[in-house]
C-alpha cells in the first residue's frame, strides 16, 4: 500500500472521534447484549437514524462496536441466567450455564470473553485480505452473474433454518415483493401502491428494519411485562441478576486457558467460513463450533457440564462472524445477515454503495474501516476485562422502564430522518408484521435480507434480459453463473444437512 | 395472497418496459410465495398434531402497544418534544408497574429524565420538525 494512501488511512481510524466512535459502541454493545431481550442487532437498528449526522468511518465504527460487544454481551447473560442475551449466544448457554451453576461463573464469563476477542479478530483479520480480492473478481461480474448471486444468496438465506425452509422462503419472497412497492426503476410506472400517494416513493429501508429488528420484540416483550404484571408476576431477570451477582470470586487461571486453545482454534476457523455466507450467522456458527470442539475434544463427556471448552468454541465461533459477515457485503454488495444488512443500510445512507466498486472508489475509507475493527478487538478486550464485574448487574434493569424508552427513541429515530408521519406508520406496520412473524415461527431476517436484495435483483434479471433480447436462457449461459447456482446448491445440500445434525 | 398477486399480474394494468416489464419481479415473487404455501399446505395435512398458535396469545397486549406508539407520536407532535415525552413514558411505565405507591417515584424520575434526553438528542443532534405544539 503507497504511503501516502496507508497514513491517510491511519490518520482517519486513529482520528480521536472515530476511536471515540468505537469504544462507545463497544461498551453500548456488550451492555445492551446483556439484558435479555434487546440485542446488538436491535441496538444497531435503533442508532440508524444517528448515522446521518457522523461521517463514515466514526458511523461504522460505532455500528460494529455496538456488533462486536453484542456478541460477547449476549453471553453474559447466557452464562450468568441461562438466557442468551443474543441468538449467537444461544450454545454458550449449554456450558456456560452449568459452569455457573457448578460455582465459577467469573472463570466461565473470562472464557467467553478471550475466546470472543480471538474468534473476532480472526474473523477481522480474514475480511481483510480476503475481501479486496474477491471484490476484484466481482468487478469482472456482468447482470447476469449477479443476478445467480443475489438469487442464490436468497435461497440460501431460506433455506438454512431447519425445519423452516418453506416459511423462511416464503418470508424471503415476501421481502423482495414489499421493496416492489412505488416504481419501477426502468419505466417510472407505478405498482403496488393501491393509489395511496405515500407508496409512490416505497417503503423506507430504515422504518422496515427499525420495525422489523427492534420494535417487533419490543412490542412483545411489553406484551409479555403487561401480563406478568397481571398476574403478580414481576420475577424476572432483575432478581436473577441479584441472586447471580453474588458469587463472582473465582479466576481463570493461565494453564486453564492454554488448555482452551483447540477450541477457540476450532470456533474461531468455523466462524468466519460460516460467517462469510450469506444466511448463515452466528448463531449455526455457535452451534456447529460447539459440535464440531466437542467432538475433537479429549473430554468430550464433561460437555454440557460447564466445560471451559464447551464455553470457548461457541463463543469464538460466534464473535468469528463479526468480521467475516462483512465479506460478501464489501466485496459483491450482498448482505450476509441482518447485522450485515444494518451495516449495508449505514453505508447506503453515507453515499456509499455496498459492492465491488465500494473498496476501489472509497480505499481510504475502507481501509481505516478494517483498521479500527483490528482494534476495535483489542478495546473489547480492556473494556469488558475491566467492566465485567458490572455488567452482570445490568439485567437488574426491569424491563418496563428500558422498552417504553427504547420504544421511543425507535419512533423519534424513524421520524428523525425524513420528519414524514408516513415512515411511523411503515415502522408501527414493520414491528406489527415482524410480531406476526415470530409468533408463527415464520423467521425474520430472510424477510428483511429479501427487502434490501430485491432492487439489485430486479435490476440485474431486467438488465440481463435487456442485453438477451428478452430470452431467459441468457440468464444461464454464462459459465460464472452457472458455477454459483451450481455452487450455490451445493453449499444449500451442506447446510441443510449440517443444521439437521 | 400469492395467488391474488398472480390474478392482479395477469388482469392488472401494468404499463409495459424493457427487460420483461414492471411485473416480472412481483410475478417471480408471487409464485415462489405460492409454492412455499402449497409445500407449507401438504406438509400440515401430513402431520399427525395440528399446529396451534401459542397459548395465551399476546395479541391485545401487542395491539395495546402498538397503540401506545402511535399516541407517542402524536403526542409529541401536538404537546411538544418533552411535554408529550414525559406524558407518554409516564403512562407506559405506569400501565407495566406494580400499583404500588413506591414506584411512582421511579416513573417521575425516569420519564423525567427520558424526556430531558430526547429533548437534547432529538433538538440538537438529530433535530426533528414538529407541527407547532401547545408546549415545547
Amino acid at each position: 500500500m503507497p504511503f501516502d494512501l496507508l497514513s491517510g488511512v491511519l490518520e482517519l481510524a486513529l482520528s480521536p472521534a472515530v476511536i471515540l466512535a468505537v469504544l462507545t459502541g463497544i461498551v453500548l454493545g456488550v451492555t445492551v447484549g446483556a439484558i435479555p431481550g434487546i440485542s446488538g442487532d436491535m441496538a444497531m437498528a435503533l442508532l440508524l437514524p444517528f448515522v446521518f449526522t457522523l461521517d463514515p468511518a466514526p458511523a461504522i465504527g460505532l455500528l460494529m462496536g455496538v456488533y462486536k460487544g453484542g456478541l460477547f454481551g449476549g453471553s453474559i447473560s447466557a452464562i450468568m441466567f441461562g438466557v442468551p442475551g443474543t441468538p449467537g449466544a444461544a450454545a454458550t448457554v449449554l456450558d456456560g450455564y452449568a459452569a455457573k451453576q457448578a460455582g465459577y461463573p467469573n472463570k466461565a464469563l473470562h472464557t467467553g470473553l478471550y475466546a470472543s476477542v480471538i474468534g473476532d479478530f480472526t474473523g477481522v483479520l480474514i475480511l481483510v485480505f480476503v475481501a479486496a480480492p474477491l471484490a476484484l473478481l466481482a468487478l469482472k461480474f456482468g447482470p447476469r452473474e449477479f443476478f445467480a448471486l443475489y438469487l442464490v444468496s436468497i435461497v440460501i438465506i431460506a433455506a438454512i433454518d431447519k425445519g423452516r425452509v418453506a416459511k423462511g422462503f416464503a418470508a424471503a419472497w415476501f421481502g423482495v415483493l414489499l421493496a416492489m412497492i412505488g416504481r419501477d426503476p426502468f419505466s417510472g410506472a407505478e405498482r403496488l401502491t393501491f393509489g395511496i400517494p405515500d407508496f409512490g416513493a416505497g417503503l423506507g429501508l430504515i422504518p422496515v428494519l427499525i420495525g422489523l429488528f427492534a420494535v417487533s420484540e419490543i412490542l412483545l416483550q411489553a406484551a409479555r411485562t403487561w401480563q406478568e404484571r397481571l398476574q403478580n408476576r414481576e420475577q424476572s431477570a432483575s432478581e436473577l441478576a441479584q441472586a447471580a451477582a453474588r458469587n463472582t470470586t473465582d479466576r481463570l487461571s493461565w494453564r486453564e486457558f492454554r488448555k482452551l486453545w483447540r477450541s477457540i482454534g476450532i470456533g474461531g476457523a468455523t466462524g468466519t467460513v460460516i460467517g462469510a455466507l450469506p444466511g448463515a450467522g452466528a448463531t449455526l456458527a455457535g452451534f456447529l463450533s460447539y459440535g464440531l470442539a466437542q467432538r475433537l475434544s479429549t473430554t468430550p463427556d464433561k460437555f454440557g457440564k460447564g466445560s471451559l471448552e464447551g464455553i470457548a468454541a461457541p463463543e469464538a465461533g460466534n464473535s468469528a462472524t463479526a468480521g467475516a459477515t462483512l465479506i460478501p457485503l464489501f466485496a459483491f454488495g450482498i448482505p450476509g445477515s441482518g447485522s450485515a444488512a444494518l451495516i449495508g443500510a449505514a453505508f447506503m445512507m453515507q453515499g456509499i454503495s455496498p459492492g465491488p466498486t465500494m473498496i476501489e472508489e472509497n480505499m481510504i475509507i475502507v481501509y481505516a474501516i478494517f483498521v479500527l475493527l483490528l482494534y476495535g478487538s483489542l478495546f473489547n478486550l480492556a473494556t469488558s476485562t475491566l467492566l465485567l464485574p458490572h455488567y452482570a448487574k445490568i439485567a437488574t434493569l426491569e424491563p418496563r422502564f428500558v422498552l417504553p424508552v427504547v420504544l421511543g427513541l425507535a419512533i423519534l429515530g424513524t421520524y428523525a430522518t425524513k420528519n414524514t408521519a408516513f415512515d411511523v406508520w411503515v415502522l408501527v406496520g414493520a414491528g406489527l408484521l415482524g410480531v406476526a412473524m415470530r409468533i408463527t415461527g415464520v423467521p425474520v431476517a430472510p424477510l428483511a435480507l429479501g427487502f434490501i436484495l430485491g432492487p439489485g435483483l430486479e435490476r440485474a434479471l431486467r438488465q440481463s434480459l435487456i442485453l438477451g433480447h428478452n430470452d431467459w436462457s441468457y440468464l444461464f449461459l454464462s459459465p460464472t453463473a452457472a458455477s454459483i447456482y451450481i455452487v450455490g446448491l451445493v453449499a444449500m445440500i451442506l447446510f441443510m444437512r449440517a443444521a439437521r445434525h | 395472497m400469492a395467488s391474488a398477486g398472480l390474478l392482479h399480474v395477469m388482469y392488472g394494468d401494468w404499463r409495459s418496459g424493457p427487460g420483461g416489464g414492471a411485473w416480472t419481479v412481483p410475478l417471480i415473487a408471487y409464485v415462489a410465495i405460492l409454492i412455499a404455501a402449497l409445500v407449507l399446505f401438504s406438509s400440515a395435512i401430513r402431520r399427525d398434531e395440528a399446529e396451534t398458535f401459542p397459548e395465551r396469545s399476546p395479541a391485545v397486549a401487542v395491539a395495546g402497544a402498538a397503540i401506545w406508539s402511535i399516541a407517542f407520536f402524536y403526542a409529541v407532535q401536538f404537546l411538544g418534544l418533552a411535554v408529550g415525552t414525559f406524558t407518554a413514558v409516564s403512562v407506559a411505565i405506569f400501565m407495566l408497574s406494580p400499583r404500588q405507591p413506591s414506584t411512582w417515584p421511579k416513573i417521575v424520575v425516569l420519564a423525567a429524565a427520558t424526556s430531558l434526553s430526547f429533548w437534547l438528542l432529538f433538538s440538537l443532534l438529530a433535530p426533528i420538525i414538529l407541527r407547532r405544539p401547545l408546549f415545547f
